[in-house]
Protein backbone atom coordinates (compact mmCIF):
# COMPACT_ATOMS: atom_id res chain seq x y z
CA UNK A 1 0.00 0.00 0.00
CA UNK A 2 1.45 3.55 -1.05
CA UNK A 3 1.94 5.80 1.85
CA UNK A 4 0.84 9.46 1.42
CA UNK A 5 4.32 10.29 0.70
CA UNK A 6 4.98 7.69 -1.88
CA UNK A 7 1.85 8.98 -3.34
CA UNK A 8 2.84 13.19 -3.18
CA UNK A 9 6.85 12.02 -4.34
CA UNK A 10 5.08 10.17 -7.55
CA UNK A 11 2.78 13.41 -8.52
CA UNK A 12 6.00 15.76 -7.62
CA UNK A 13 7.95 13.45 -9.86
CA UNK A 14 5.64 14.14 -12.38
CA UNK A 15 3.70 12.59 -15.23
CA UNK A 16 6.14 10.35 -16.94
CA UNK A 17 7.24 8.75 -13.52
CA UNK A 18 3.70 8.33 -12.12
CA UNK A 19 3.22 6.31 -15.85
CA UNK A 20 6.45 3.91 -15.14
CA UNK A 21 4.90 0.70 -13.40
CA UNK A 22 1.38 1.31 -15.36
CA UNK A 23 2.84 1.36 -18.44
CA UNK A 24 4.60 -1.85 -17.96
CA UNK A 25 1.03 -3.40 -17.92
CA UNK A 26 0.09 -1.64 -21.36
CA UNK A 27 3.07 -1.99 -22.97
CA UNK A 28 3.14 -4.38 -26.17
CA UNK A 29 7.12 -5.52 -25.24
CA UNK A 30 10.29 -5.04 -23.37
CA UNK A 31 11.84 -2.46 -25.92
CA UNK A 32 9.05 0.00 -25.29
CA UNK A 33 8.64 -0.21 -21.39
CA UNK A 34 13.03 0.14 -21.77
CA UNK A 35 11.78 3.14 -24.37
CA UNK A 36 8.89 4.81 -22.09
CA UNK A 37 11.01 5.07 -18.36
CA UNK A 38 13.30 7.67 -19.73
CA UNK A 39 14.56 7.87 -15.78
CA UNK A 40 17.00 5.10 -15.03
CA UNK A 41 15.70 3.69 -11.66
CA UNK A 42 18.13 2.24 -9.03
CA UNK A 43 17.02 0.64 -6.12
CA UNK A 44 19.06 0.13 -2.69
CA UNK A 45 18.83 -2.20 -0.51
CA UNK A 46 19.55 -1.87 3.41
CA UNK A 47 20.16 1.62 5.09
CA UNK A 48 23.34 1.02 6.94
CA UNK A 49 26.70 2.88 6.26
CA UNK A 50 26.52 1.52 2.49
CA UNK A 51 22.99 1.17 1.34
CA UNK A 52 22.70 5.09 2.61
CA UNK A 53 26.04 6.68 1.72
CA UNK A 54 25.04 4.93 -2.14
CA UNK A 55 21.45 6.67 -1.91
CA UNK A 56 22.92 9.72 -1.43
CA UNK A 57 25.99 10.17 -3.20
CA UNK A 58 23.57 8.88 -6.65
CA UNK A 59 21.52 11.57 -5.82
CA UNK A 60 24.51 14.22 -4.82
CA UNK A 61 26.21 13.21 -8.24
CA UNK A 62 22.96 13.01 -10.37
CA UNK A 63 19.65 13.97 -10.03
CA UNK A 64 18.79 12.34 -13.42
CA UNK A 65 18.15 9.02 -11.44
CA UNK A 66 15.54 7.79 -9.61
CA UNK A 67 16.65 6.49 -6.41
CA UNK A 68 14.79 4.06 -3.84
CA UNK A 69 16.23 3.06 -0.77
CA UNK A 70 14.19 0.25 0.73
CA UNK A 71 14.81 -0.11 4.67
CA UNK A 72 12.11 -1.37 6.94
CA UNK A 73 13.38 0.65 9.55
CA UNK A 74 12.42 4.76 10.42
CA UNK A 75 16.06 4.66 11.46
CA UNK A 76 19.62 3.42 11.78
CA UNK A 77 21.06 2.35 14.67
CA UNK A 78 24.88 2.69 14.43
CA UNK A 79 27.23 -0.33 15.78
CA UNK A 80 30.00 2.12 15.59
CA UNK A 81 30.50 3.65 18.60
CA UNK A 82 28.08 1.00 20.38
CA UNK A 83 30.30 -0.44 22.71
CA UNK A 84 29.80 3.01 24.46
CA UNK A 85 26.39 1.91 25.68
CA UNK A 86 27.99 -1.17 27.20
CA UNK A 87 29.77 1.04 29.73
CA UNK A 88 27.28 3.75 30.08
CA UNK A 89 29.14 6.38 27.99
CA UNK A 90 26.70 6.80 25.27
CA UNK A 91 22.99 6.10 24.77
CA UNK A 92 20.71 4.39 21.95
CA UNK A 93 19.46 7.14 20.79
CA UNK A 94 22.53 9.09 20.03
CA UNK A 95 23.64 6.67 17.54
CA UNK A 96 20.42 6.41 15.91
CA UNK A 97 20.32 8.24 12.27
CA UNK A 98 16.98 8.90 10.54
CA UNK A 99 16.48 8.86 6.60
CA UNK A 100 15.15 12.68 6.43
CA UNK A 101 18.44 14.66 5.03
CA UNK A 102 18.21 11.53 2.42
CA UNK A 103 14.65 11.93 1.43
CA UNK A 104 14.26 15.60 1.62
CA UNK A 105 17.36 17.17 0.55
CA UNK A 106 18.83 14.44 -1.96
CA UNK A 107 14.92 13.32 -2.91
CA UNK A 108 15.92 9.19 -2.24
CA UNK A 109 12.65 7.87 -1.90
CA UNK A 110 12.28 5.81 1.28
CA UNK A 111 10.14 2.35 0.98
CA UNK A 112 9.74 1.16 4.79
CA UNK A 113 9.79 -2.69 3.74
CA UNK A 114 12.00 -5.66 3.09
CA UNK A 115 12.52 -7.34 -0.25
CA UNK A 116 11.82 -10.88 -0.30
CA UNK A 117 12.67 -12.00 -3.85
CA UNK A 118 14.92 -10.66 -7.16
CA UNK A 119 14.36 -11.22 -10.61
CA UNK A 120 17.89 -10.58 -12.16
CA UNK A 121 16.75 -11.70 -15.50
CA UNK A 122 13.31 -9.48 -15.51
CA UNK A 123 14.85 -6.61 -13.29
CA UNK A 124 12.49 -6.62 -10.84
CA UNK A 125 12.23 -7.28 -6.70
CA UNK A 126 9.06 -8.50 -5.05
CA UNK A 127 8.20 -6.86 -1.48
CA UNK A 128 6.97 -8.37 1.73
CA UNK A 129 3.77 -6.49 0.81
CA UNK A 130 3.46 -8.55 -2.76
CA UNK A 131 4.35 -5.13 -4.70
CA UNK A 132 7.10 -5.50 -7.15
CA UNK A 133 9.58 -2.76 -8.03
CA UNK A 134 11.64 -2.72 -11.87
CA UNK A 135 14.78 -1.30 -11.88
CA UNK A 136 18.17 -0.76 -13.79
CA UNK A 137 20.36 -1.04 -11.05
CA UNK A 138 19.89 -2.69 -8.04
CA UNK A 139 22.25 -2.51 -4.95
CA UNK A 140 22.04 -4.74 -1.91
CA UNK A 141 23.60 -3.81 1.59
CA UNK A 142 21.67 -5.61 3.75
CA UNK A 143 24.89 -6.55 6.04
CA UNK A 144 25.22 -9.12 8.14
CA UNK A 145 23.35 -12.73 9.26
CA UNK A 146 24.35 -14.92 11.27
CA UNK A 147 26.00 -18.66 10.99
CA UNK A 148 23.35 -20.97 13.14
CA UNK A 149 25.87 -22.24 16.52
CA UNK A 150 24.21 -25.47 17.88
CA UNK A 151 22.04 -24.78 21.03
CA UNK A 152 22.52 -20.59 20.03
CA UNK A 153 19.26 -18.63 20.90
CA UNK A 154 20.00 -15.24 20.06
CA UNK A 155 16.99 -13.91 22.06
CA UNK A 156 18.60 -15.80 25.27
CA UNK A 157 22.64 -15.15 24.75
CA UNK A 158 22.84 -12.17 22.92
CA UNK A 159 25.25 -10.98 20.11
CA UNK A 160 24.51 -7.15 20.20
CA UNK A 161 26.77 -6.80 17.23
CA UNK A 162 23.57 -5.46 15.25
CA UNK A 163 23.17 -2.45 17.86
CA UNK A 164 19.75 -1.60 18.50
CA UNK A 165 17.57 -2.97 21.12
CA UNK A 166 20.62 -5.95 22.00
CA UNK A 167 22.84 -3.63 23.03
CA UNK A 168 21.40 -1.77 25.65
CA UNK A 169 20.22 -5.40 27.01
CA UNK A 170 23.30 -6.43 26.92
CA UNK A 171 24.31 -3.47 29.02
CA UNK A 172 21.37 -4.09 31.09
CA UNK A 173 22.66 -7.83 31.64
CA UNK A 174 26.19 -6.44 32.79
CA UNK A 175 25.17 -3.58 34.68
CA UNK A 176 23.26 -6.75 36.75
CA UNK A 177 26.36 -8.95 37.52
CA UNK A 178 27.03 -10.05 40.66
CA UNK A 179 30.27 -8.82 42.21
CA UNK A 180 32.75 -11.66 41.37
CA UNK A 181 31.02 -12.85 38.66
CA UNK A 182 31.97 -14.31 35.10
CA UNK A 183 31.72 -12.24 31.63
CA UNK A 184 31.97 -14.38 28.32
CA UNK A 185 32.49 -12.99 25.28
CA UNK A 186 32.42 -15.51 22.17
CA UNK A 187 34.66 -14.50 19.17
CA UNK A 188 33.79 -15.73 15.30
CA UNK A 189 36.42 -16.78 13.51
CA UNK A 190 37.63 -13.35 10.33
CA UNK A 191 35.92 -12.19 8.50
CA UNK A 192 33.53 -10.87 10.73
CA UNK A 193 31.94 -7.25 10.87
CA UNK A 194 34.13 -4.95 12.58
CA UNK A 195 37.93 -7.29 13.38
CA UNK A 196 38.76 -4.41 16.10
CA UNK A 197 34.96 -4.71 17.64
CA UNK A 198 34.86 -7.48 19.80
CA UNK A 199 38.35 -6.74 21.02
CA UNK A 200 37.35 -3.01 21.67
CA UNK A 201 34.12 -4.64 23.31
CA UNK A 202 36.11 -6.86 25.61
CA UNK A 203 38.37 -3.52 26.68
CA UNK A 204 35.74 -1.50 27.42
CA UNK A 205 33.54 -3.99 29.48
CA UNK A 206 36.91 -5.13 31.10
CA UNK A 207 37.20 -1.29 32.36
CA UNK A 208 33.47 -1.20 33.21
CA UNK A 209 34.10 -4.25 35.57
CA UNK A 210 37.59 -3.10 37.12
CA UNK A 211 35.41 0.33 38.02
CA UNK A 212 31.81 -1.21 39.01
CA UNK A 213 32.28 -5.00 40.11
CA UNK A 214 35.12 -5.96 42.22
CA UNK A 215 36.41 -9.24 41.89
CA UNK A 216 34.73 -9.76 38.39
CA UNK A 217 36.16 -11.31 35.49
CA UNK A 218 35.93 -11.37 31.35
CA UNK A 219 36.63 -14.39 29.81
CA UNK A 220 37.60 -13.61 26.22
CA UNK A 221 36.96 -16.92 23.90
CA UNK A 222 38.66 -16.12 20.43
CA UNK A 223 38.03 -18.36 17.62
CA UNK A 224 40.84 -17.08 15.45
CA UNK A 225 44.61 -18.23 16.89
CA UNK A 226 45.79 -14.65 17.69
CA UNK A 227 44.47 -11.02 18.15
CA UNK A 228 43.36 -10.67 14.82
CA UNK A 229 44.08 -6.52 14.09
CA UNK A 230 46.26 -4.32 16.42
CA UNK A 231 47.74 -7.16 18.28
CA UNK A 232 49.98 -4.95 20.13
CA UNK A 233 47.44 -2.33 21.01
CA UNK A 234 44.91 -5.01 22.45
CA UNK A 235 47.24 -7.20 23.92
CA UNK A 236 48.79 -4.59 25.94
CA UNK A 237 45.17 -3.56 27.06
CA UNK A 238 44.59 -7.54 28.19
CA UNK A 239 47.68 -7.71 29.94
CA UNK A 240 48.67 -4.40 31.49
CA UNK A 241 45.21 -2.26 31.81
CA UNK A 242 42.78 -5.68 32.61
CA UNK A 243 45.77 -8.12 34.25
CA UNK A 244 43.43 -10.48 36.52
CA UNK A 245 40.15 -9.23 34.98
CA UNK A 246 40.52 -10.28 31.08
CA UNK A 247 41.88 -14.09 30.65
CA UNK A 248 42.16 -14.42 26.67
CA UNK A 249 41.89 -17.86 25.23
CA UNK A 250 43.02 -18.21 21.64
CA UNK A 251 41.81 -20.90 19.10
CA UNK A 252 38.86 -21.26 21.12
CA UNK A 253 36.04 -22.55 18.51
CA UNK A 254 32.40 -21.97 19.75
CA UNK A 255 31.18 -25.93 19.12
CA UNK A 256 27.58 -25.75 21.22
CA UNK A 257 26.37 -23.06 23.73
CA UNK A 258 23.83 -23.83 26.14
CA UNK A 259 22.01 -20.61 26.25
CA UNK A 260 19.39 -21.26 29.10
CA UNK A 261 22.33 -22.30 31.69
CA UNK A 262 24.28 -19.43 29.64
CA UNK A 263 27.69 -22.17 28.99
CA UNK A 264 29.39 -22.08 26.18
CA UNK A 265 31.34 -25.09 24.70
CA UNK A 266 34.64 -25.03 22.93
CA UNK A 267 37.28 -27.49 22.02
CA UNK A 268 39.00 -25.68 25.28
CA UNK A 269 35.93 -27.16 27.54
CA UNK A 270 32.95 -25.65 29.18
CA UNK A 271 32.49 -22.19 30.13
CA UNK A 272 30.15 -20.69 32.47
CA UNK A 273 29.05 -17.15 32.27
CA UNK A 274 26.80 -14.99 34.30
CA UNK A 275 26.44 -12.71 31.20
CA UNK A 276 27.41 -14.71 27.83
CA UNK A 277 27.45 -12.71 24.88
CA UNK A 278 28.14 -14.79 21.56
CA UNK A 279 29.28 -13.07 18.73
CA UNK A 280 28.47 -15.55 16.25
CA UNK A 281 29.96 -16.95 12.89
CA UNK A 282 28.80 -14.64 9.98
CA UNK A 283 27.31 -14.66 6.78
CA UNK A 284 26.21 -12.51 4.23
CA UNK A 285 22.50 -10.88 4.80
CA UNK A 286 19.82 -13.48 4.18
CA UNK A 287 18.21 -11.49 0.79
CA UNK A 288 21.98 -12.68 -0.74
CA UNK A 289 21.64 -15.99 0.22
CA UNK A 290 18.14 -16.00 -0.93
CA UNK A 291 18.69 -14.61 -4.30
CA UNK A 292 21.57 -16.94 -4.67
CA UNK A 293 24.51 -14.37 -4.70
CA UNK A 294 26.76 -15.84 -1.88
CA UNK A 295 28.52 -17.32 -4.50
CA UNK A 296 32.61 -16.36 -2.95
CA UNK A 297 34.53 -18.72 -2.44
CA UNK A 298 33.43 -20.18 0.96
CA UNK A 299 29.68 -19.79 0.02
CA UNK A 300 29.36 -16.81 2.62
CA UNK A 301 29.21 -13.61 0.98
CA UNK A 302 28.47 -12.19 -2.36
CA UNK A 303 31.72 -12.41 -5.06
CA UNK A 304 31.34 -9.23 -6.85
CA UNK A 305 33.77 -7.23 -8.83
CA UNK A 306 35.96 -4.27 -6.87
CA UNK A 307 35.17 -1.45 -9.94
CA UNK A 308 31.37 -1.58 -9.82
CA UNK A 309 30.82 -4.10 -6.93
CA UNK A 310 28.84 -5.93 -9.39
CA UNK A 311 27.63 -9.44 -8.34
CA UNK A 312 29.89 -12.04 -10.38
CA UNK A 313 26.56 -14.17 -10.13
CA UNK A 314 23.86 -12.17 -11.57
CA UNK A 315 24.48 -9.06 -14.25
CA UNK A 316 23.08 -5.31 -12.57
CA UNK A 317 22.88 -6.51 -9.51
CA UNK A 318 25.82 -5.16 -7.29
CA UNK A 319 26.36 -5.92 -3.11
CA UNK A 320 28.08 -3.32 -1.06
CA UNK A 321 29.41 -3.58 2.46
CA UNK A 322 29.25 -6.26 4.55
CA UNK A 323 27.81 -8.43 2.03
CA UNK A 324 30.37 -8.50 -0.57
CA UNK A 325 33.70 -10.38 -0.36
CA UNK A 326 35.84 -8.74 -1.91
CA UNK A 327 38.50 -9.30 1.19
CA UNK A 328 38.48 -5.90 2.23
CA UNK A 329 37.73 -5.62 5.95
CA UNK A 330 33.67 -5.69 6.87
CA UNK A 331 33.25 -2.74 8.68
CA UNK A 332 31.20 1.55 8.27
CA UNK A 333 34.07 3.24 7.32
CA UNK A 334 35.00 1.43 4.42
CA UNK A 335 31.41 0.36 3.67
CA UNK A 336 30.64 4.55 3.14
CA UNK A 337 34.16 3.92 0.99
CA UNK A 338 32.84 1.09 -1.23
CA UNK A 339 29.43 2.56 -1.60
CA UNK A 340 31.01 5.92 -3.17
CA UNK A 341 32.69 3.51 -5.62
CA UNK A 342 29.43 1.63 -6.83
CA UNK A 343 27.64 4.88 -7.31
CA UNK A 344 29.92 6.22 -9.76
CA UNK A 345 30.32 3.02 -11.14
CA UNK A 346 26.25 2.45 -11.22
CA UNK A 347 25.94 6.18 -13.10
CA UNK A 348 28.95 5.16 -15.81
CA UNK A 349 27.02 2.36 -16.31
CA UNK A 350 24.05 3.53 -16.55
CA UNK A 351 25.30 6.22 -19.00
CA UNK A 352 26.54 3.58 -21.18
CA UNK A 353 30.84 4.05 -19.98
CA UNK A 354 32.18 1.76 -18.16
CA UNK A 355 33.51 1.68 -14.58
CA UNK A 356 36.38 4.02 -13.29
CA UNK A 357 39.38 1.12 -13.72
CA UNK A 358 41.33 2.73 -10.61
CA UNK A 359 39.33 2.84 -7.69
CA UNK A 360 40.47 3.31 -3.86
CA UNK A 361 39.07 2.98 -0.88
CA UNK A 362 39.98 3.47 2.49
CA UNK A 363 39.18 1.76 6.28
CA UNK A 364 39.49 3.97 9.52
CA UNK A 365 38.47 2.90 13.02
CA UNK A 366 38.94 4.27 16.33
CA UNK A 367 38.68 1.31 19.10
CA UNK A 368 37.53 2.61 22.70
CA UNK A 369 40.08 0.66 25.33
CA UNK A 370 38.94 2.27 28.25
CA UNK A 371 36.76 4.96 29.30
CA UNK A 372 39.03 7.70 28.27
CA UNK A 373 41.70 6.52 25.89
CA UNK A 374 41.15 5.01 22.14
CA UNK A 375 43.35 3.75 19.43
CA UNK A 376 43.14 3.84 15.98
CA UNK A 377 43.77 1.77 12.72
CA UNK A 378 43.79 2.75 9.03
CA UNK A 379 44.77 1.15 5.70
CA UNK A 380 44.60 2.84 2.13
CA UNK A 381 43.60 0.01 -0.76
CA UNK A 382 44.14 0.22 -4.75
CA UNK A 383 42.29 -1.63 -7.24
CA UNK A 384 45.24 -4.09 -8.60
CA UNK A 385 44.72 -5.31 -12.54
CA UNK A 386 46.62 -8.44 -12.23
CA UNK A 387 44.92 -10.23 -9.73
CA UNK A 388 41.66 -8.11 -10.05
CA UNK A 389 41.01 -7.75 -6.50
CA UNK A 390 41.58 -4.55 -3.90
CA UNK A 391 44.75 -4.55 -2.07
CA UNK A 392 46.71 -2.16 0.77
CA UNK A 393 48.81 0.04 -0.81
CA UNK A 394 52.33 -0.72 0.72
CA UNK A 395 53.17 1.76 3.68
CA UNK A 396 49.65 3.04 3.88
CA UNK A 397 48.37 1.47 6.45
CA UNK A 398 49.27 1.23 10.61
CA UNK A 399 47.81 1.68 13.78
CA UNK A 400 48.17 4.21 16.72
CA UNK A 401 51.27 3.07 18.90
CA UNK A 402 49.04 2.36 22.21
CA UNK A 403 45.76 4.33 23.01
CA UNK A 404 45.50 8.23 23.86
CA UNK A 405 43.64 10.70 25.26
CA UNK A 406 43.69 12.46 22.01
CA UNK A 407 42.44 9.30 20.30
CA UNK A 408 39.77 9.34 22.42
CA UNK A 409 38.72 12.64 21.43
CA UNK A 410 39.19 12.06 17.67
CA UNK A 411 37.20 8.64 17.48
CA UNK A 412 34.04 10.84 18.59
CA UNK A 413 35.07 13.32 15.34
CA UNK A 414 35.58 10.73 13.07
CA UNK A 415 32.61 9.17 13.86
CA UNK A 416 30.84 12.18 13.64
CA UNK A 417 31.85 13.24 10.43
CA UNK A 418 31.27 9.51 8.91
CA UNK A 419 27.88 9.88 10.15
CA UNK A 420 27.25 13.30 8.95
CA UNK A 421 28.77 12.10 5.14
CA UNK A 422 26.27 9.16 5.75
CA UNK A 423 22.98 10.27 6.50
CA UNK A 424 23.60 14.22 6.48
CA UNK B 1 -6.26 6.37 -18.80
CA UNK B 2 -7.21 4.97 -22.33
CA UNK B 3 -4.87 2.56 -23.57
CA UNK B 4 -4.84 3.99 -26.89
CA UNK B 5 -3.89 7.29 -25.42
CA UNK B 6 -1.24 5.97 -23.38
CA UNK B 7 0.21 4.51 -26.19
CA UNK B 8 0.69 7.33 -28.33
CA UNK B 9 2.39 9.58 -25.35
CA UNK B 10 4.95 6.65 -24.54
CA UNK B 11 5.71 6.85 -28.34
CA UNK B 12 5.84 10.67 -27.88
CA UNK B 13 7.96 10.31 -24.91
CA UNK B 14 10.23 7.64 -26.61
CA UNK B 15 11.33 10.11 -29.25
CA UNK B 16 11.90 12.48 -26.85
CA UNK B 17 14.77 10.21 -25.30
CA UNK B 18 16.32 9.59 -28.12
CA UNK B 19 16.54 13.29 -29.33
CA UNK B 20 17.93 13.45 -25.56
CA UNK B 21 21.81 12.85 -25.87
CA UNK B 22 22.00 13.38 -21.86
CA UNK B 23 18.75 10.90 -20.42
CA UNK B 24 21.27 9.06 -18.32
CA UNK B 25 23.70 12.26 -18.12
CA UNK B 26 24.86 13.41 -14.81
CA UNK B 27 23.79 17.06 -15.08
CA UNK B 28 21.24 18.28 -12.94
CA UNK B 29 17.34 17.77 -14.63
CA UNK B 30 17.05 21.66 -14.89
CA UNK B 31 19.97 21.36 -17.88
CA UNK B 32 22.32 23.11 -15.84
CA UNK B 33 25.97 22.49 -15.45
CA UNK B 34 26.84 21.55 -12.12
CA UNK B 35 29.91 20.37 -9.94
CA UNK B 36 28.07 16.91 -11.00
CA UNK B 37 29.87 16.93 -14.62
CA UNK B 38 33.02 17.30 -12.75
CA UNK B 39 35.63 14.50 -12.61
CA UNK B 40 33.12 12.28 -14.39
CA UNK B 41 33.78 12.77 -18.54
CA UNK B 42 30.06 12.90 -17.85
CA UNK B 43 28.77 14.18 -21.34
CA UNK B 44 32.01 14.67 -23.20
CA UNK B 45 32.27 17.81 -21.23
CA UNK B 46 36.12 18.41 -20.24
CA UNK B 47 36.13 20.13 -16.42
CA UNK B 48 38.78 22.29 -14.86
CA UNK B 49 39.71 23.63 -11.33
CA UNK B 50 39.81 27.18 -11.06
CA UNK B 51 43.70 26.99 -10.86
CA UNK B 52 42.92 25.76 -14.71
CA UNK B 53 44.00 21.86 -14.17
CA UNK B 54 42.11 19.54 -15.93
CA UNK B 55 40.06 17.67 -13.83
CA UNK B 56 41.03 13.89 -15.11
CA UNK B 57 38.41 10.98 -14.87
CA UNK B 58 37.69 9.50 -11.75
CA UNK B 59 38.47 12.37 -9.67
CA UNK B 60 35.13 12.66 -7.81
CA UNK B 61 35.31 9.30 -6.29
CA UNK B 62 38.77 8.84 -5.50
CA UNK B 63 37.65 13.07 -4.27
CA UNK B 64 34.89 11.29 -2.35
CA UNK B 65 37.03 8.54 -0.53
CA UNK B 66 38.15 12.07 2.13
CA UNK B 67 34.54 13.02 2.78
CA UNK B 68 34.26 9.75 5.52
CA UNK B 69 36.30 12.07 7.68
CA UNK B 70 36.16 15.48 5.92
CA UNK B 71 32.54 15.50 5.19
CA UNK B 72 30.78 15.51 1.84
CA UNK B 73 32.46 17.63 -0.16
CA UNK B 74 35.09 18.25 2.42
CA UNK B 75 32.75 20.82 4.07
CA UNK B 76 33.13 19.65 7.98
CA UNK B 77 33.23 20.62 11.64
CA UNK B 78 35.43 17.56 12.71
CA UNK B 79 38.46 17.17 11.71
CA UNK B 80 39.58 19.89 8.99
CA UNK B 81 36.99 21.24 6.41
CA UNK B 82 38.63 20.73 2.73
CA UNK B 83 36.40 22.81 1.43
CA UNK B 84 37.70 26.61 0.58
CA UNK B 85 41.49 25.76 0.39
CA UNK B 86 43.73 25.76 -2.78
CA UNK B 87 44.00 23.98 -5.31
CA UNK B 88 48.17 24.04 -3.95
CA UNK B 89 47.03 23.81 -0.28
CA UNK B 90 45.64 20.70 -0.87
CA UNK B 91 48.67 19.24 -2.86
CA UNK B 92 50.78 20.69 0.12
CA UNK B 93 49.16 19.41 2.59
CA UNK B 94 49.07 16.24 1.25
CA UNK B 95 52.97 15.83 0.91
CA UNK B 96 53.51 17.57 4.11
CA UNK B 97 51.81 14.37 5.84
CA UNK B 98 53.44 12.06 3.72
CA UNK B 99 56.68 12.75 4.88
CA UNK B 100 55.03 13.07 8.66
CA UNK B 101 55.53 10.46 10.84
CA UNK B 102 52.05 9.55 12.85
CA UNK B 103 48.53 10.15 12.63
CA UNK B 104 45.99 8.50 10.55
CA UNK B 105 46.85 11.13 7.38
CA UNK B 106 49.96 9.77 7.45
CA UNK B 107 49.09 6.43 6.03
CA UNK B 108 46.24 8.16 4.51
CA UNK B 109 48.90 10.00 1.99
CA UNK B 110 50.85 7.21 1.34
CA UNK B 111 47.99 5.92 0.11
CA UNK B 112 48.07 7.93 -3.00
CA UNK B 113 50.69 8.29 -6.19
CA UNK B 114 51.38 12.44 -6.87
CA UNK B 115 49.04 12.32 -9.95
CA UNK B 116 46.20 10.91 -7.64
CA UNK B 117 46.45 13.67 -5.25
CA UNK B 118 46.31 16.29 -8.05
CA UNK B 119 43.05 15.23 -9.65
CA UNK B 120 41.71 15.29 -5.86
CA UNK B 121 42.92 18.58 -5.25
CA UNK B 122 41.83 19.71 -8.59
CA UNK B 123 38.21 18.11 -8.10
CA UNK B 124 37.50 19.64 -4.71
CA UNK B 125 39.36 23.05 -5.78
CA UNK B 126 36.47 23.14 -8.38
CA UNK B 127 33.49 22.59 -6.08
CA UNK B 128 31.15 25.01 -5.17
CA UNK B 129 32.80 27.61 -2.41
CA UNK B 130 35.99 25.77 -3.47
CA UNK B 131 39.08 26.86 -4.28
CA UNK B 132 41.06 30.54 -3.01
CA UNK B 133 42.82 33.21 -4.50
CA UNK B 134 45.78 31.00 -3.83
CA UNK B 135 45.58 29.59 -6.81
CA UNK B 136 46.16 32.76 -9.39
Amino acid sequence: MMTDRENSDNARRGFLKGLGLGAVALAAGPGLIRAATTRPQVLVVGGGFAGATAAKYLRHWSTAVDVTLIEPGARYHSPILSNLVLNGQRRLRQLAFNYQTLTHTYGVRHIRSRVTAIDGTNRTVRLVDGRKLAYDRLILAPGISFQPVPGLNRNLVLHAWQSGAQVEKLRRQIAALPAGGTVVLSIPPAPYRCPPGPYERACVIADYLKRNKPGARLIVLDANPDIIVERDNFNQAFTRNYAGIIEYIPNAELQAVDSVQKVAMTSFGDYRADVLNVIPPQRAGNIIRAAGLANDASGLWAAVDPLSYESTAQAGIHVIGDSQGTGQPKAGHIANSEAKVCADAVLRLLDGRQPYEAPMTNSACYSPVSANTATWLTAVFAYDPLSGTMKVVPAASGASIGASRSSYKDMFRWADSLFGDTFA
Amino acid sequence: MKAKAVTTLLFAVSLLAACGSDAFGDSDSDGSSTHDNTGSGGTGTVAVSPAGTLIPDGARQLAAQCFQCHGTDGRNDAFESLAGESERELISEMHEMRNEKGGIMHYQARGYSDAQIRAIAAYIASLPGGGSHDDD
